[in-house]
């Protein structure tokens, strides 16, 4: 007799806050009993439309926050949650950012676009035990000056640690760097044996690794969480298939390393 | 182990159908087919199946009771179906209420040979065993299983399971195994299930002639599968042959039908759509089969990361013979030959795989 809970259970918490961050991206801070780590994310469900695999950006007491960008089915619905509504979901799924790794040495964070709702939490949590890294730096690149995400939080982390932002495109509301990530990273001195935590597009990742591997950073070192195509969240329905991984419970977070072979090739 | 006379399968027939709906190879539509039967004469007893790359015939050419090989669709529709609701929606006062759609069905599949019997086994670790979040639905369906083996004396000319390990005779996984000779039937139990329904049948001694005679049967039927993998250091052979110029040329014979997943008894993939009803109060959430080899398989953001044909080829064999053995620990093959048989490309798996080889050893 195998006795299992349905892996598609659904629940429901309760919307207590929503944040318009930009034209299309919301945050949500949901009241649940869950208890996620930085780097899983959770499967939103709407009603009638279908499931999104959205990585959990924070916590605080008993509130997750989960930032979603309006651009498919689902998140579109997602998207037009108001507070008081309930959310309904399931998780949390996935793999965790391997903090200790970068213990006694710099933590390195990159993030592109929406990858920053993937590195946010654990930034937050490497603040909160600032004294255990040699330093922590955050990179972040974002299209454009209205896509930036949490810019009522830079001031704080500004005044923790080094955050640094570079737009994609030169703005005159924008004071700041402008050009590719990058080009940012090329020009941040890093540390050759720095752990490296990052999100962002495919190609992001591609060339930000190449800059980091001419800083001395190895592949090793560097950690990555990926976005699949993600239908059940347990390893069964192979839509998120990337090599001999699946990322939905393999990842999403890998060490790059191990996934290289697989990333740099096409269409694997 | 017991011996009964040939008339006396319907017995054992008569007695699992008590108990269970029973799936049985059928013929339908000109091909053996798998089917719901009531009555032990819809086996296609003398029928055989011809098949060559991939042409298929079916004639009654033999005498024998399980003359035929394994049906074309595979038995895994009868756990987990192409398509069904796994819940239910309902949509009241702005409140959400969800109900789990568990499968009922006692069935038994009626026949199953050693390579659907392995592929069984295979899909248990894929849903249950090797899962740290286990498939209910699954997991329920196939407890309710009782399973009828039957040692395999008729394989086709596309069958190469011996060379990916299976025995024509299993030796477990089954509730019962028959063992067709030419005057009678072994029949064993492999589980506490299968002794029970034994132990209703009037039955004679095993006799050491009649083991002999088996133990030919099977050394002779192993004779006539010729078709085979070589399957030493394959997955190490295939991951070293990633950027192999066979992919396109394999690509360009491939229609992405999806037939060969489809008919393949281990491909387990598949998609969750919404069904909803138009006064947007219910919604059903469905399975449904889905295929590597659909170009929406593997899309992100309005993209499909396996845009052409060759990777998708590339995707589905290096699964079986690759990715599966790091997954799983086995290969996601048995042999079946079935996606020989039923592509109209014409492409045969065991082929590309000693071309494959092939750039291998001439590298």
């Amino acid at each position: 007799m195998i006795t299992t809970e349905n892996p598609y259970r659904l629940r429901n918490f309760r919307v207590v806050k929503k944040i318009r961050e930009t034209a299309d991206t919301y945050s949500f801070w949901i009241e649940s009993d869950l208890k996620p780590l930085p780097g899983q994310y959770n499967m939103i469900y709407y009603f009638g439309i279908g499931e999104a695999p959205i990585t959990v950006a924070g916590k605080n007491g008993n509130l997750i926050q989960h930032t979603v960008r309006a651009s498919g089915d689902v998140t579109s619905h997602i998207g037009s949650l108001s507070e008081e509504d309930f959310i309904y979901l399931r998780g949390p799924y996935g793999n965790i950012w391997p903090a200790e790794e970068a213990y006694g040495k710099q933590l390195v964070i990159i993030s592109g676009g929406l990858g920053l709702a993937a590195t946010k939490w654990i930034m937050e949590e490497a603040i909160k035990n600032k004294k255990q890294f040699k330093g922590i730096l955050s990179l972040y690149g974002s299209k454009n000056y209205d896509s930036l995400l949490y810019r009522y939080e830079y001031e704080r982390w500004h005044s923790h640690i080094d955050f640094r932002i570079t737009l994609d495109k030169p703005d005159p509301r924008w004071k700041g760097d402008v050009g590719l990530i990058t080009e940012l990273i090329k020009k941040t001195e890093i540390d050759r044996d720095a752990v490296v935590f990052m999100c962002g597009p495919d190609p992001m990742v591609k060339f930000s690794v190449i800059e980091l591997e001419k800083k001395g950073v190895g592949t090793d070192k560097i950690y990555v969480s990926m976005e699949r195509h993600m239908k059940c969240s347990v390893g069964t329905c192979g839509h998120c298939m990337f090599g001999p991984f699946f990322v939905c419970k393999d990842g999403p977070v890998f060490r790059y390393s191990e996934i290289k072979e697989f990333f740099e090739r096409k269409e694997v | 182990m017991k011996k009964i006379k040939k008339t006396q399968i319907n017995q054992l027939f008569e007695a699992v159908k008590n108990e269970y709906s029973v799936v049985a190879p059928v013929i339908k539509e000109g091909v053996i087919s798998l089917d719901l039967i009531t009555d032990i004469s819809q086996i296609p007893s003398g029928f055989t199946e011809d098949e060559k790359g991939n042409s298929y015939k079916v004639a009654k050419s033999s005498d024998r009771f399980f003359s035929y090989s394994r049906p074309y669709l595979p038995f895994k529709r009868f756990i987990i179906p192409p398509e069904f609701v796994f819940m239910k929606v309902v949509k009241n006062d702005g409140r959400i209420n969800f109900t789990e759609v568990i499968p009922d069905k006692k069935i038994a599949l009626f026949d199953i040979r050693p390579c659907d019997l392995k592929a069984l086994q295979i899909l248990d670790d894929v849903f249950i065993n090797k899962n740290s979040h286990p498939d209910s639905y699954y997991a329920k369906a196939r407890e309710k299983l009782f399973i009828v083996a039957v040692t395999c004396f008729s394989p086709t000319e596309n069958c190469f399971c011996s060379s990916m390990g299976i025995s024509l005779k299993p030796e477990h996984g089954y509730d019962i195994l028959i063992t067709e000779l030419k005057d009678s039937f072994l029949i064993r139990a492999g589980s506490e299930k299968g002794s029970k329904f034994l132990e209703r049948i009037k039955a004679e001694e095993v006799s050491q002639t009649d083991l002999v005679e088996e133990e030919k049967t099977i050394k002779e039927t192993e004779k006539k599968i010729n078709k085979k993998v070589s399957t030493e250091n394959l997955s190490q052979i295939l991951y070293s042959q990633i950027d192999s110029k066979q992919w396109e040329k394999v690509g360009s014979k491939c229609l992405a039908c999806t037939s060969c997943t489809q008919l393949c008894p281990t491909c387990f993939c598949f998609n969750i759509v919404e069904k909803n009803s138009t006064d947007g109060s219910y919604s059903e959430r469905i399975r449904v089969y889905d295929s590597c080899f659909n170009p929406e398989f593997a899309t992100v953001h309005r993209f499909n990361i396996r845009q052409s044909i060759a990777s998708r080829y590339r995707q589905w064999l290096m699964h079986k013979f690759a990715y599966w053995t790091d997954q799983f620990g086995s290969y996601g093959c048995v042999g079946c030959g079935r996606c020989i048989t039923w592509c109209p490309a014409g492409i045969d798996i065991t082929e590309e795989i000693k071309k494959l080889r092939e750039g291998y050893d001439n590298h």
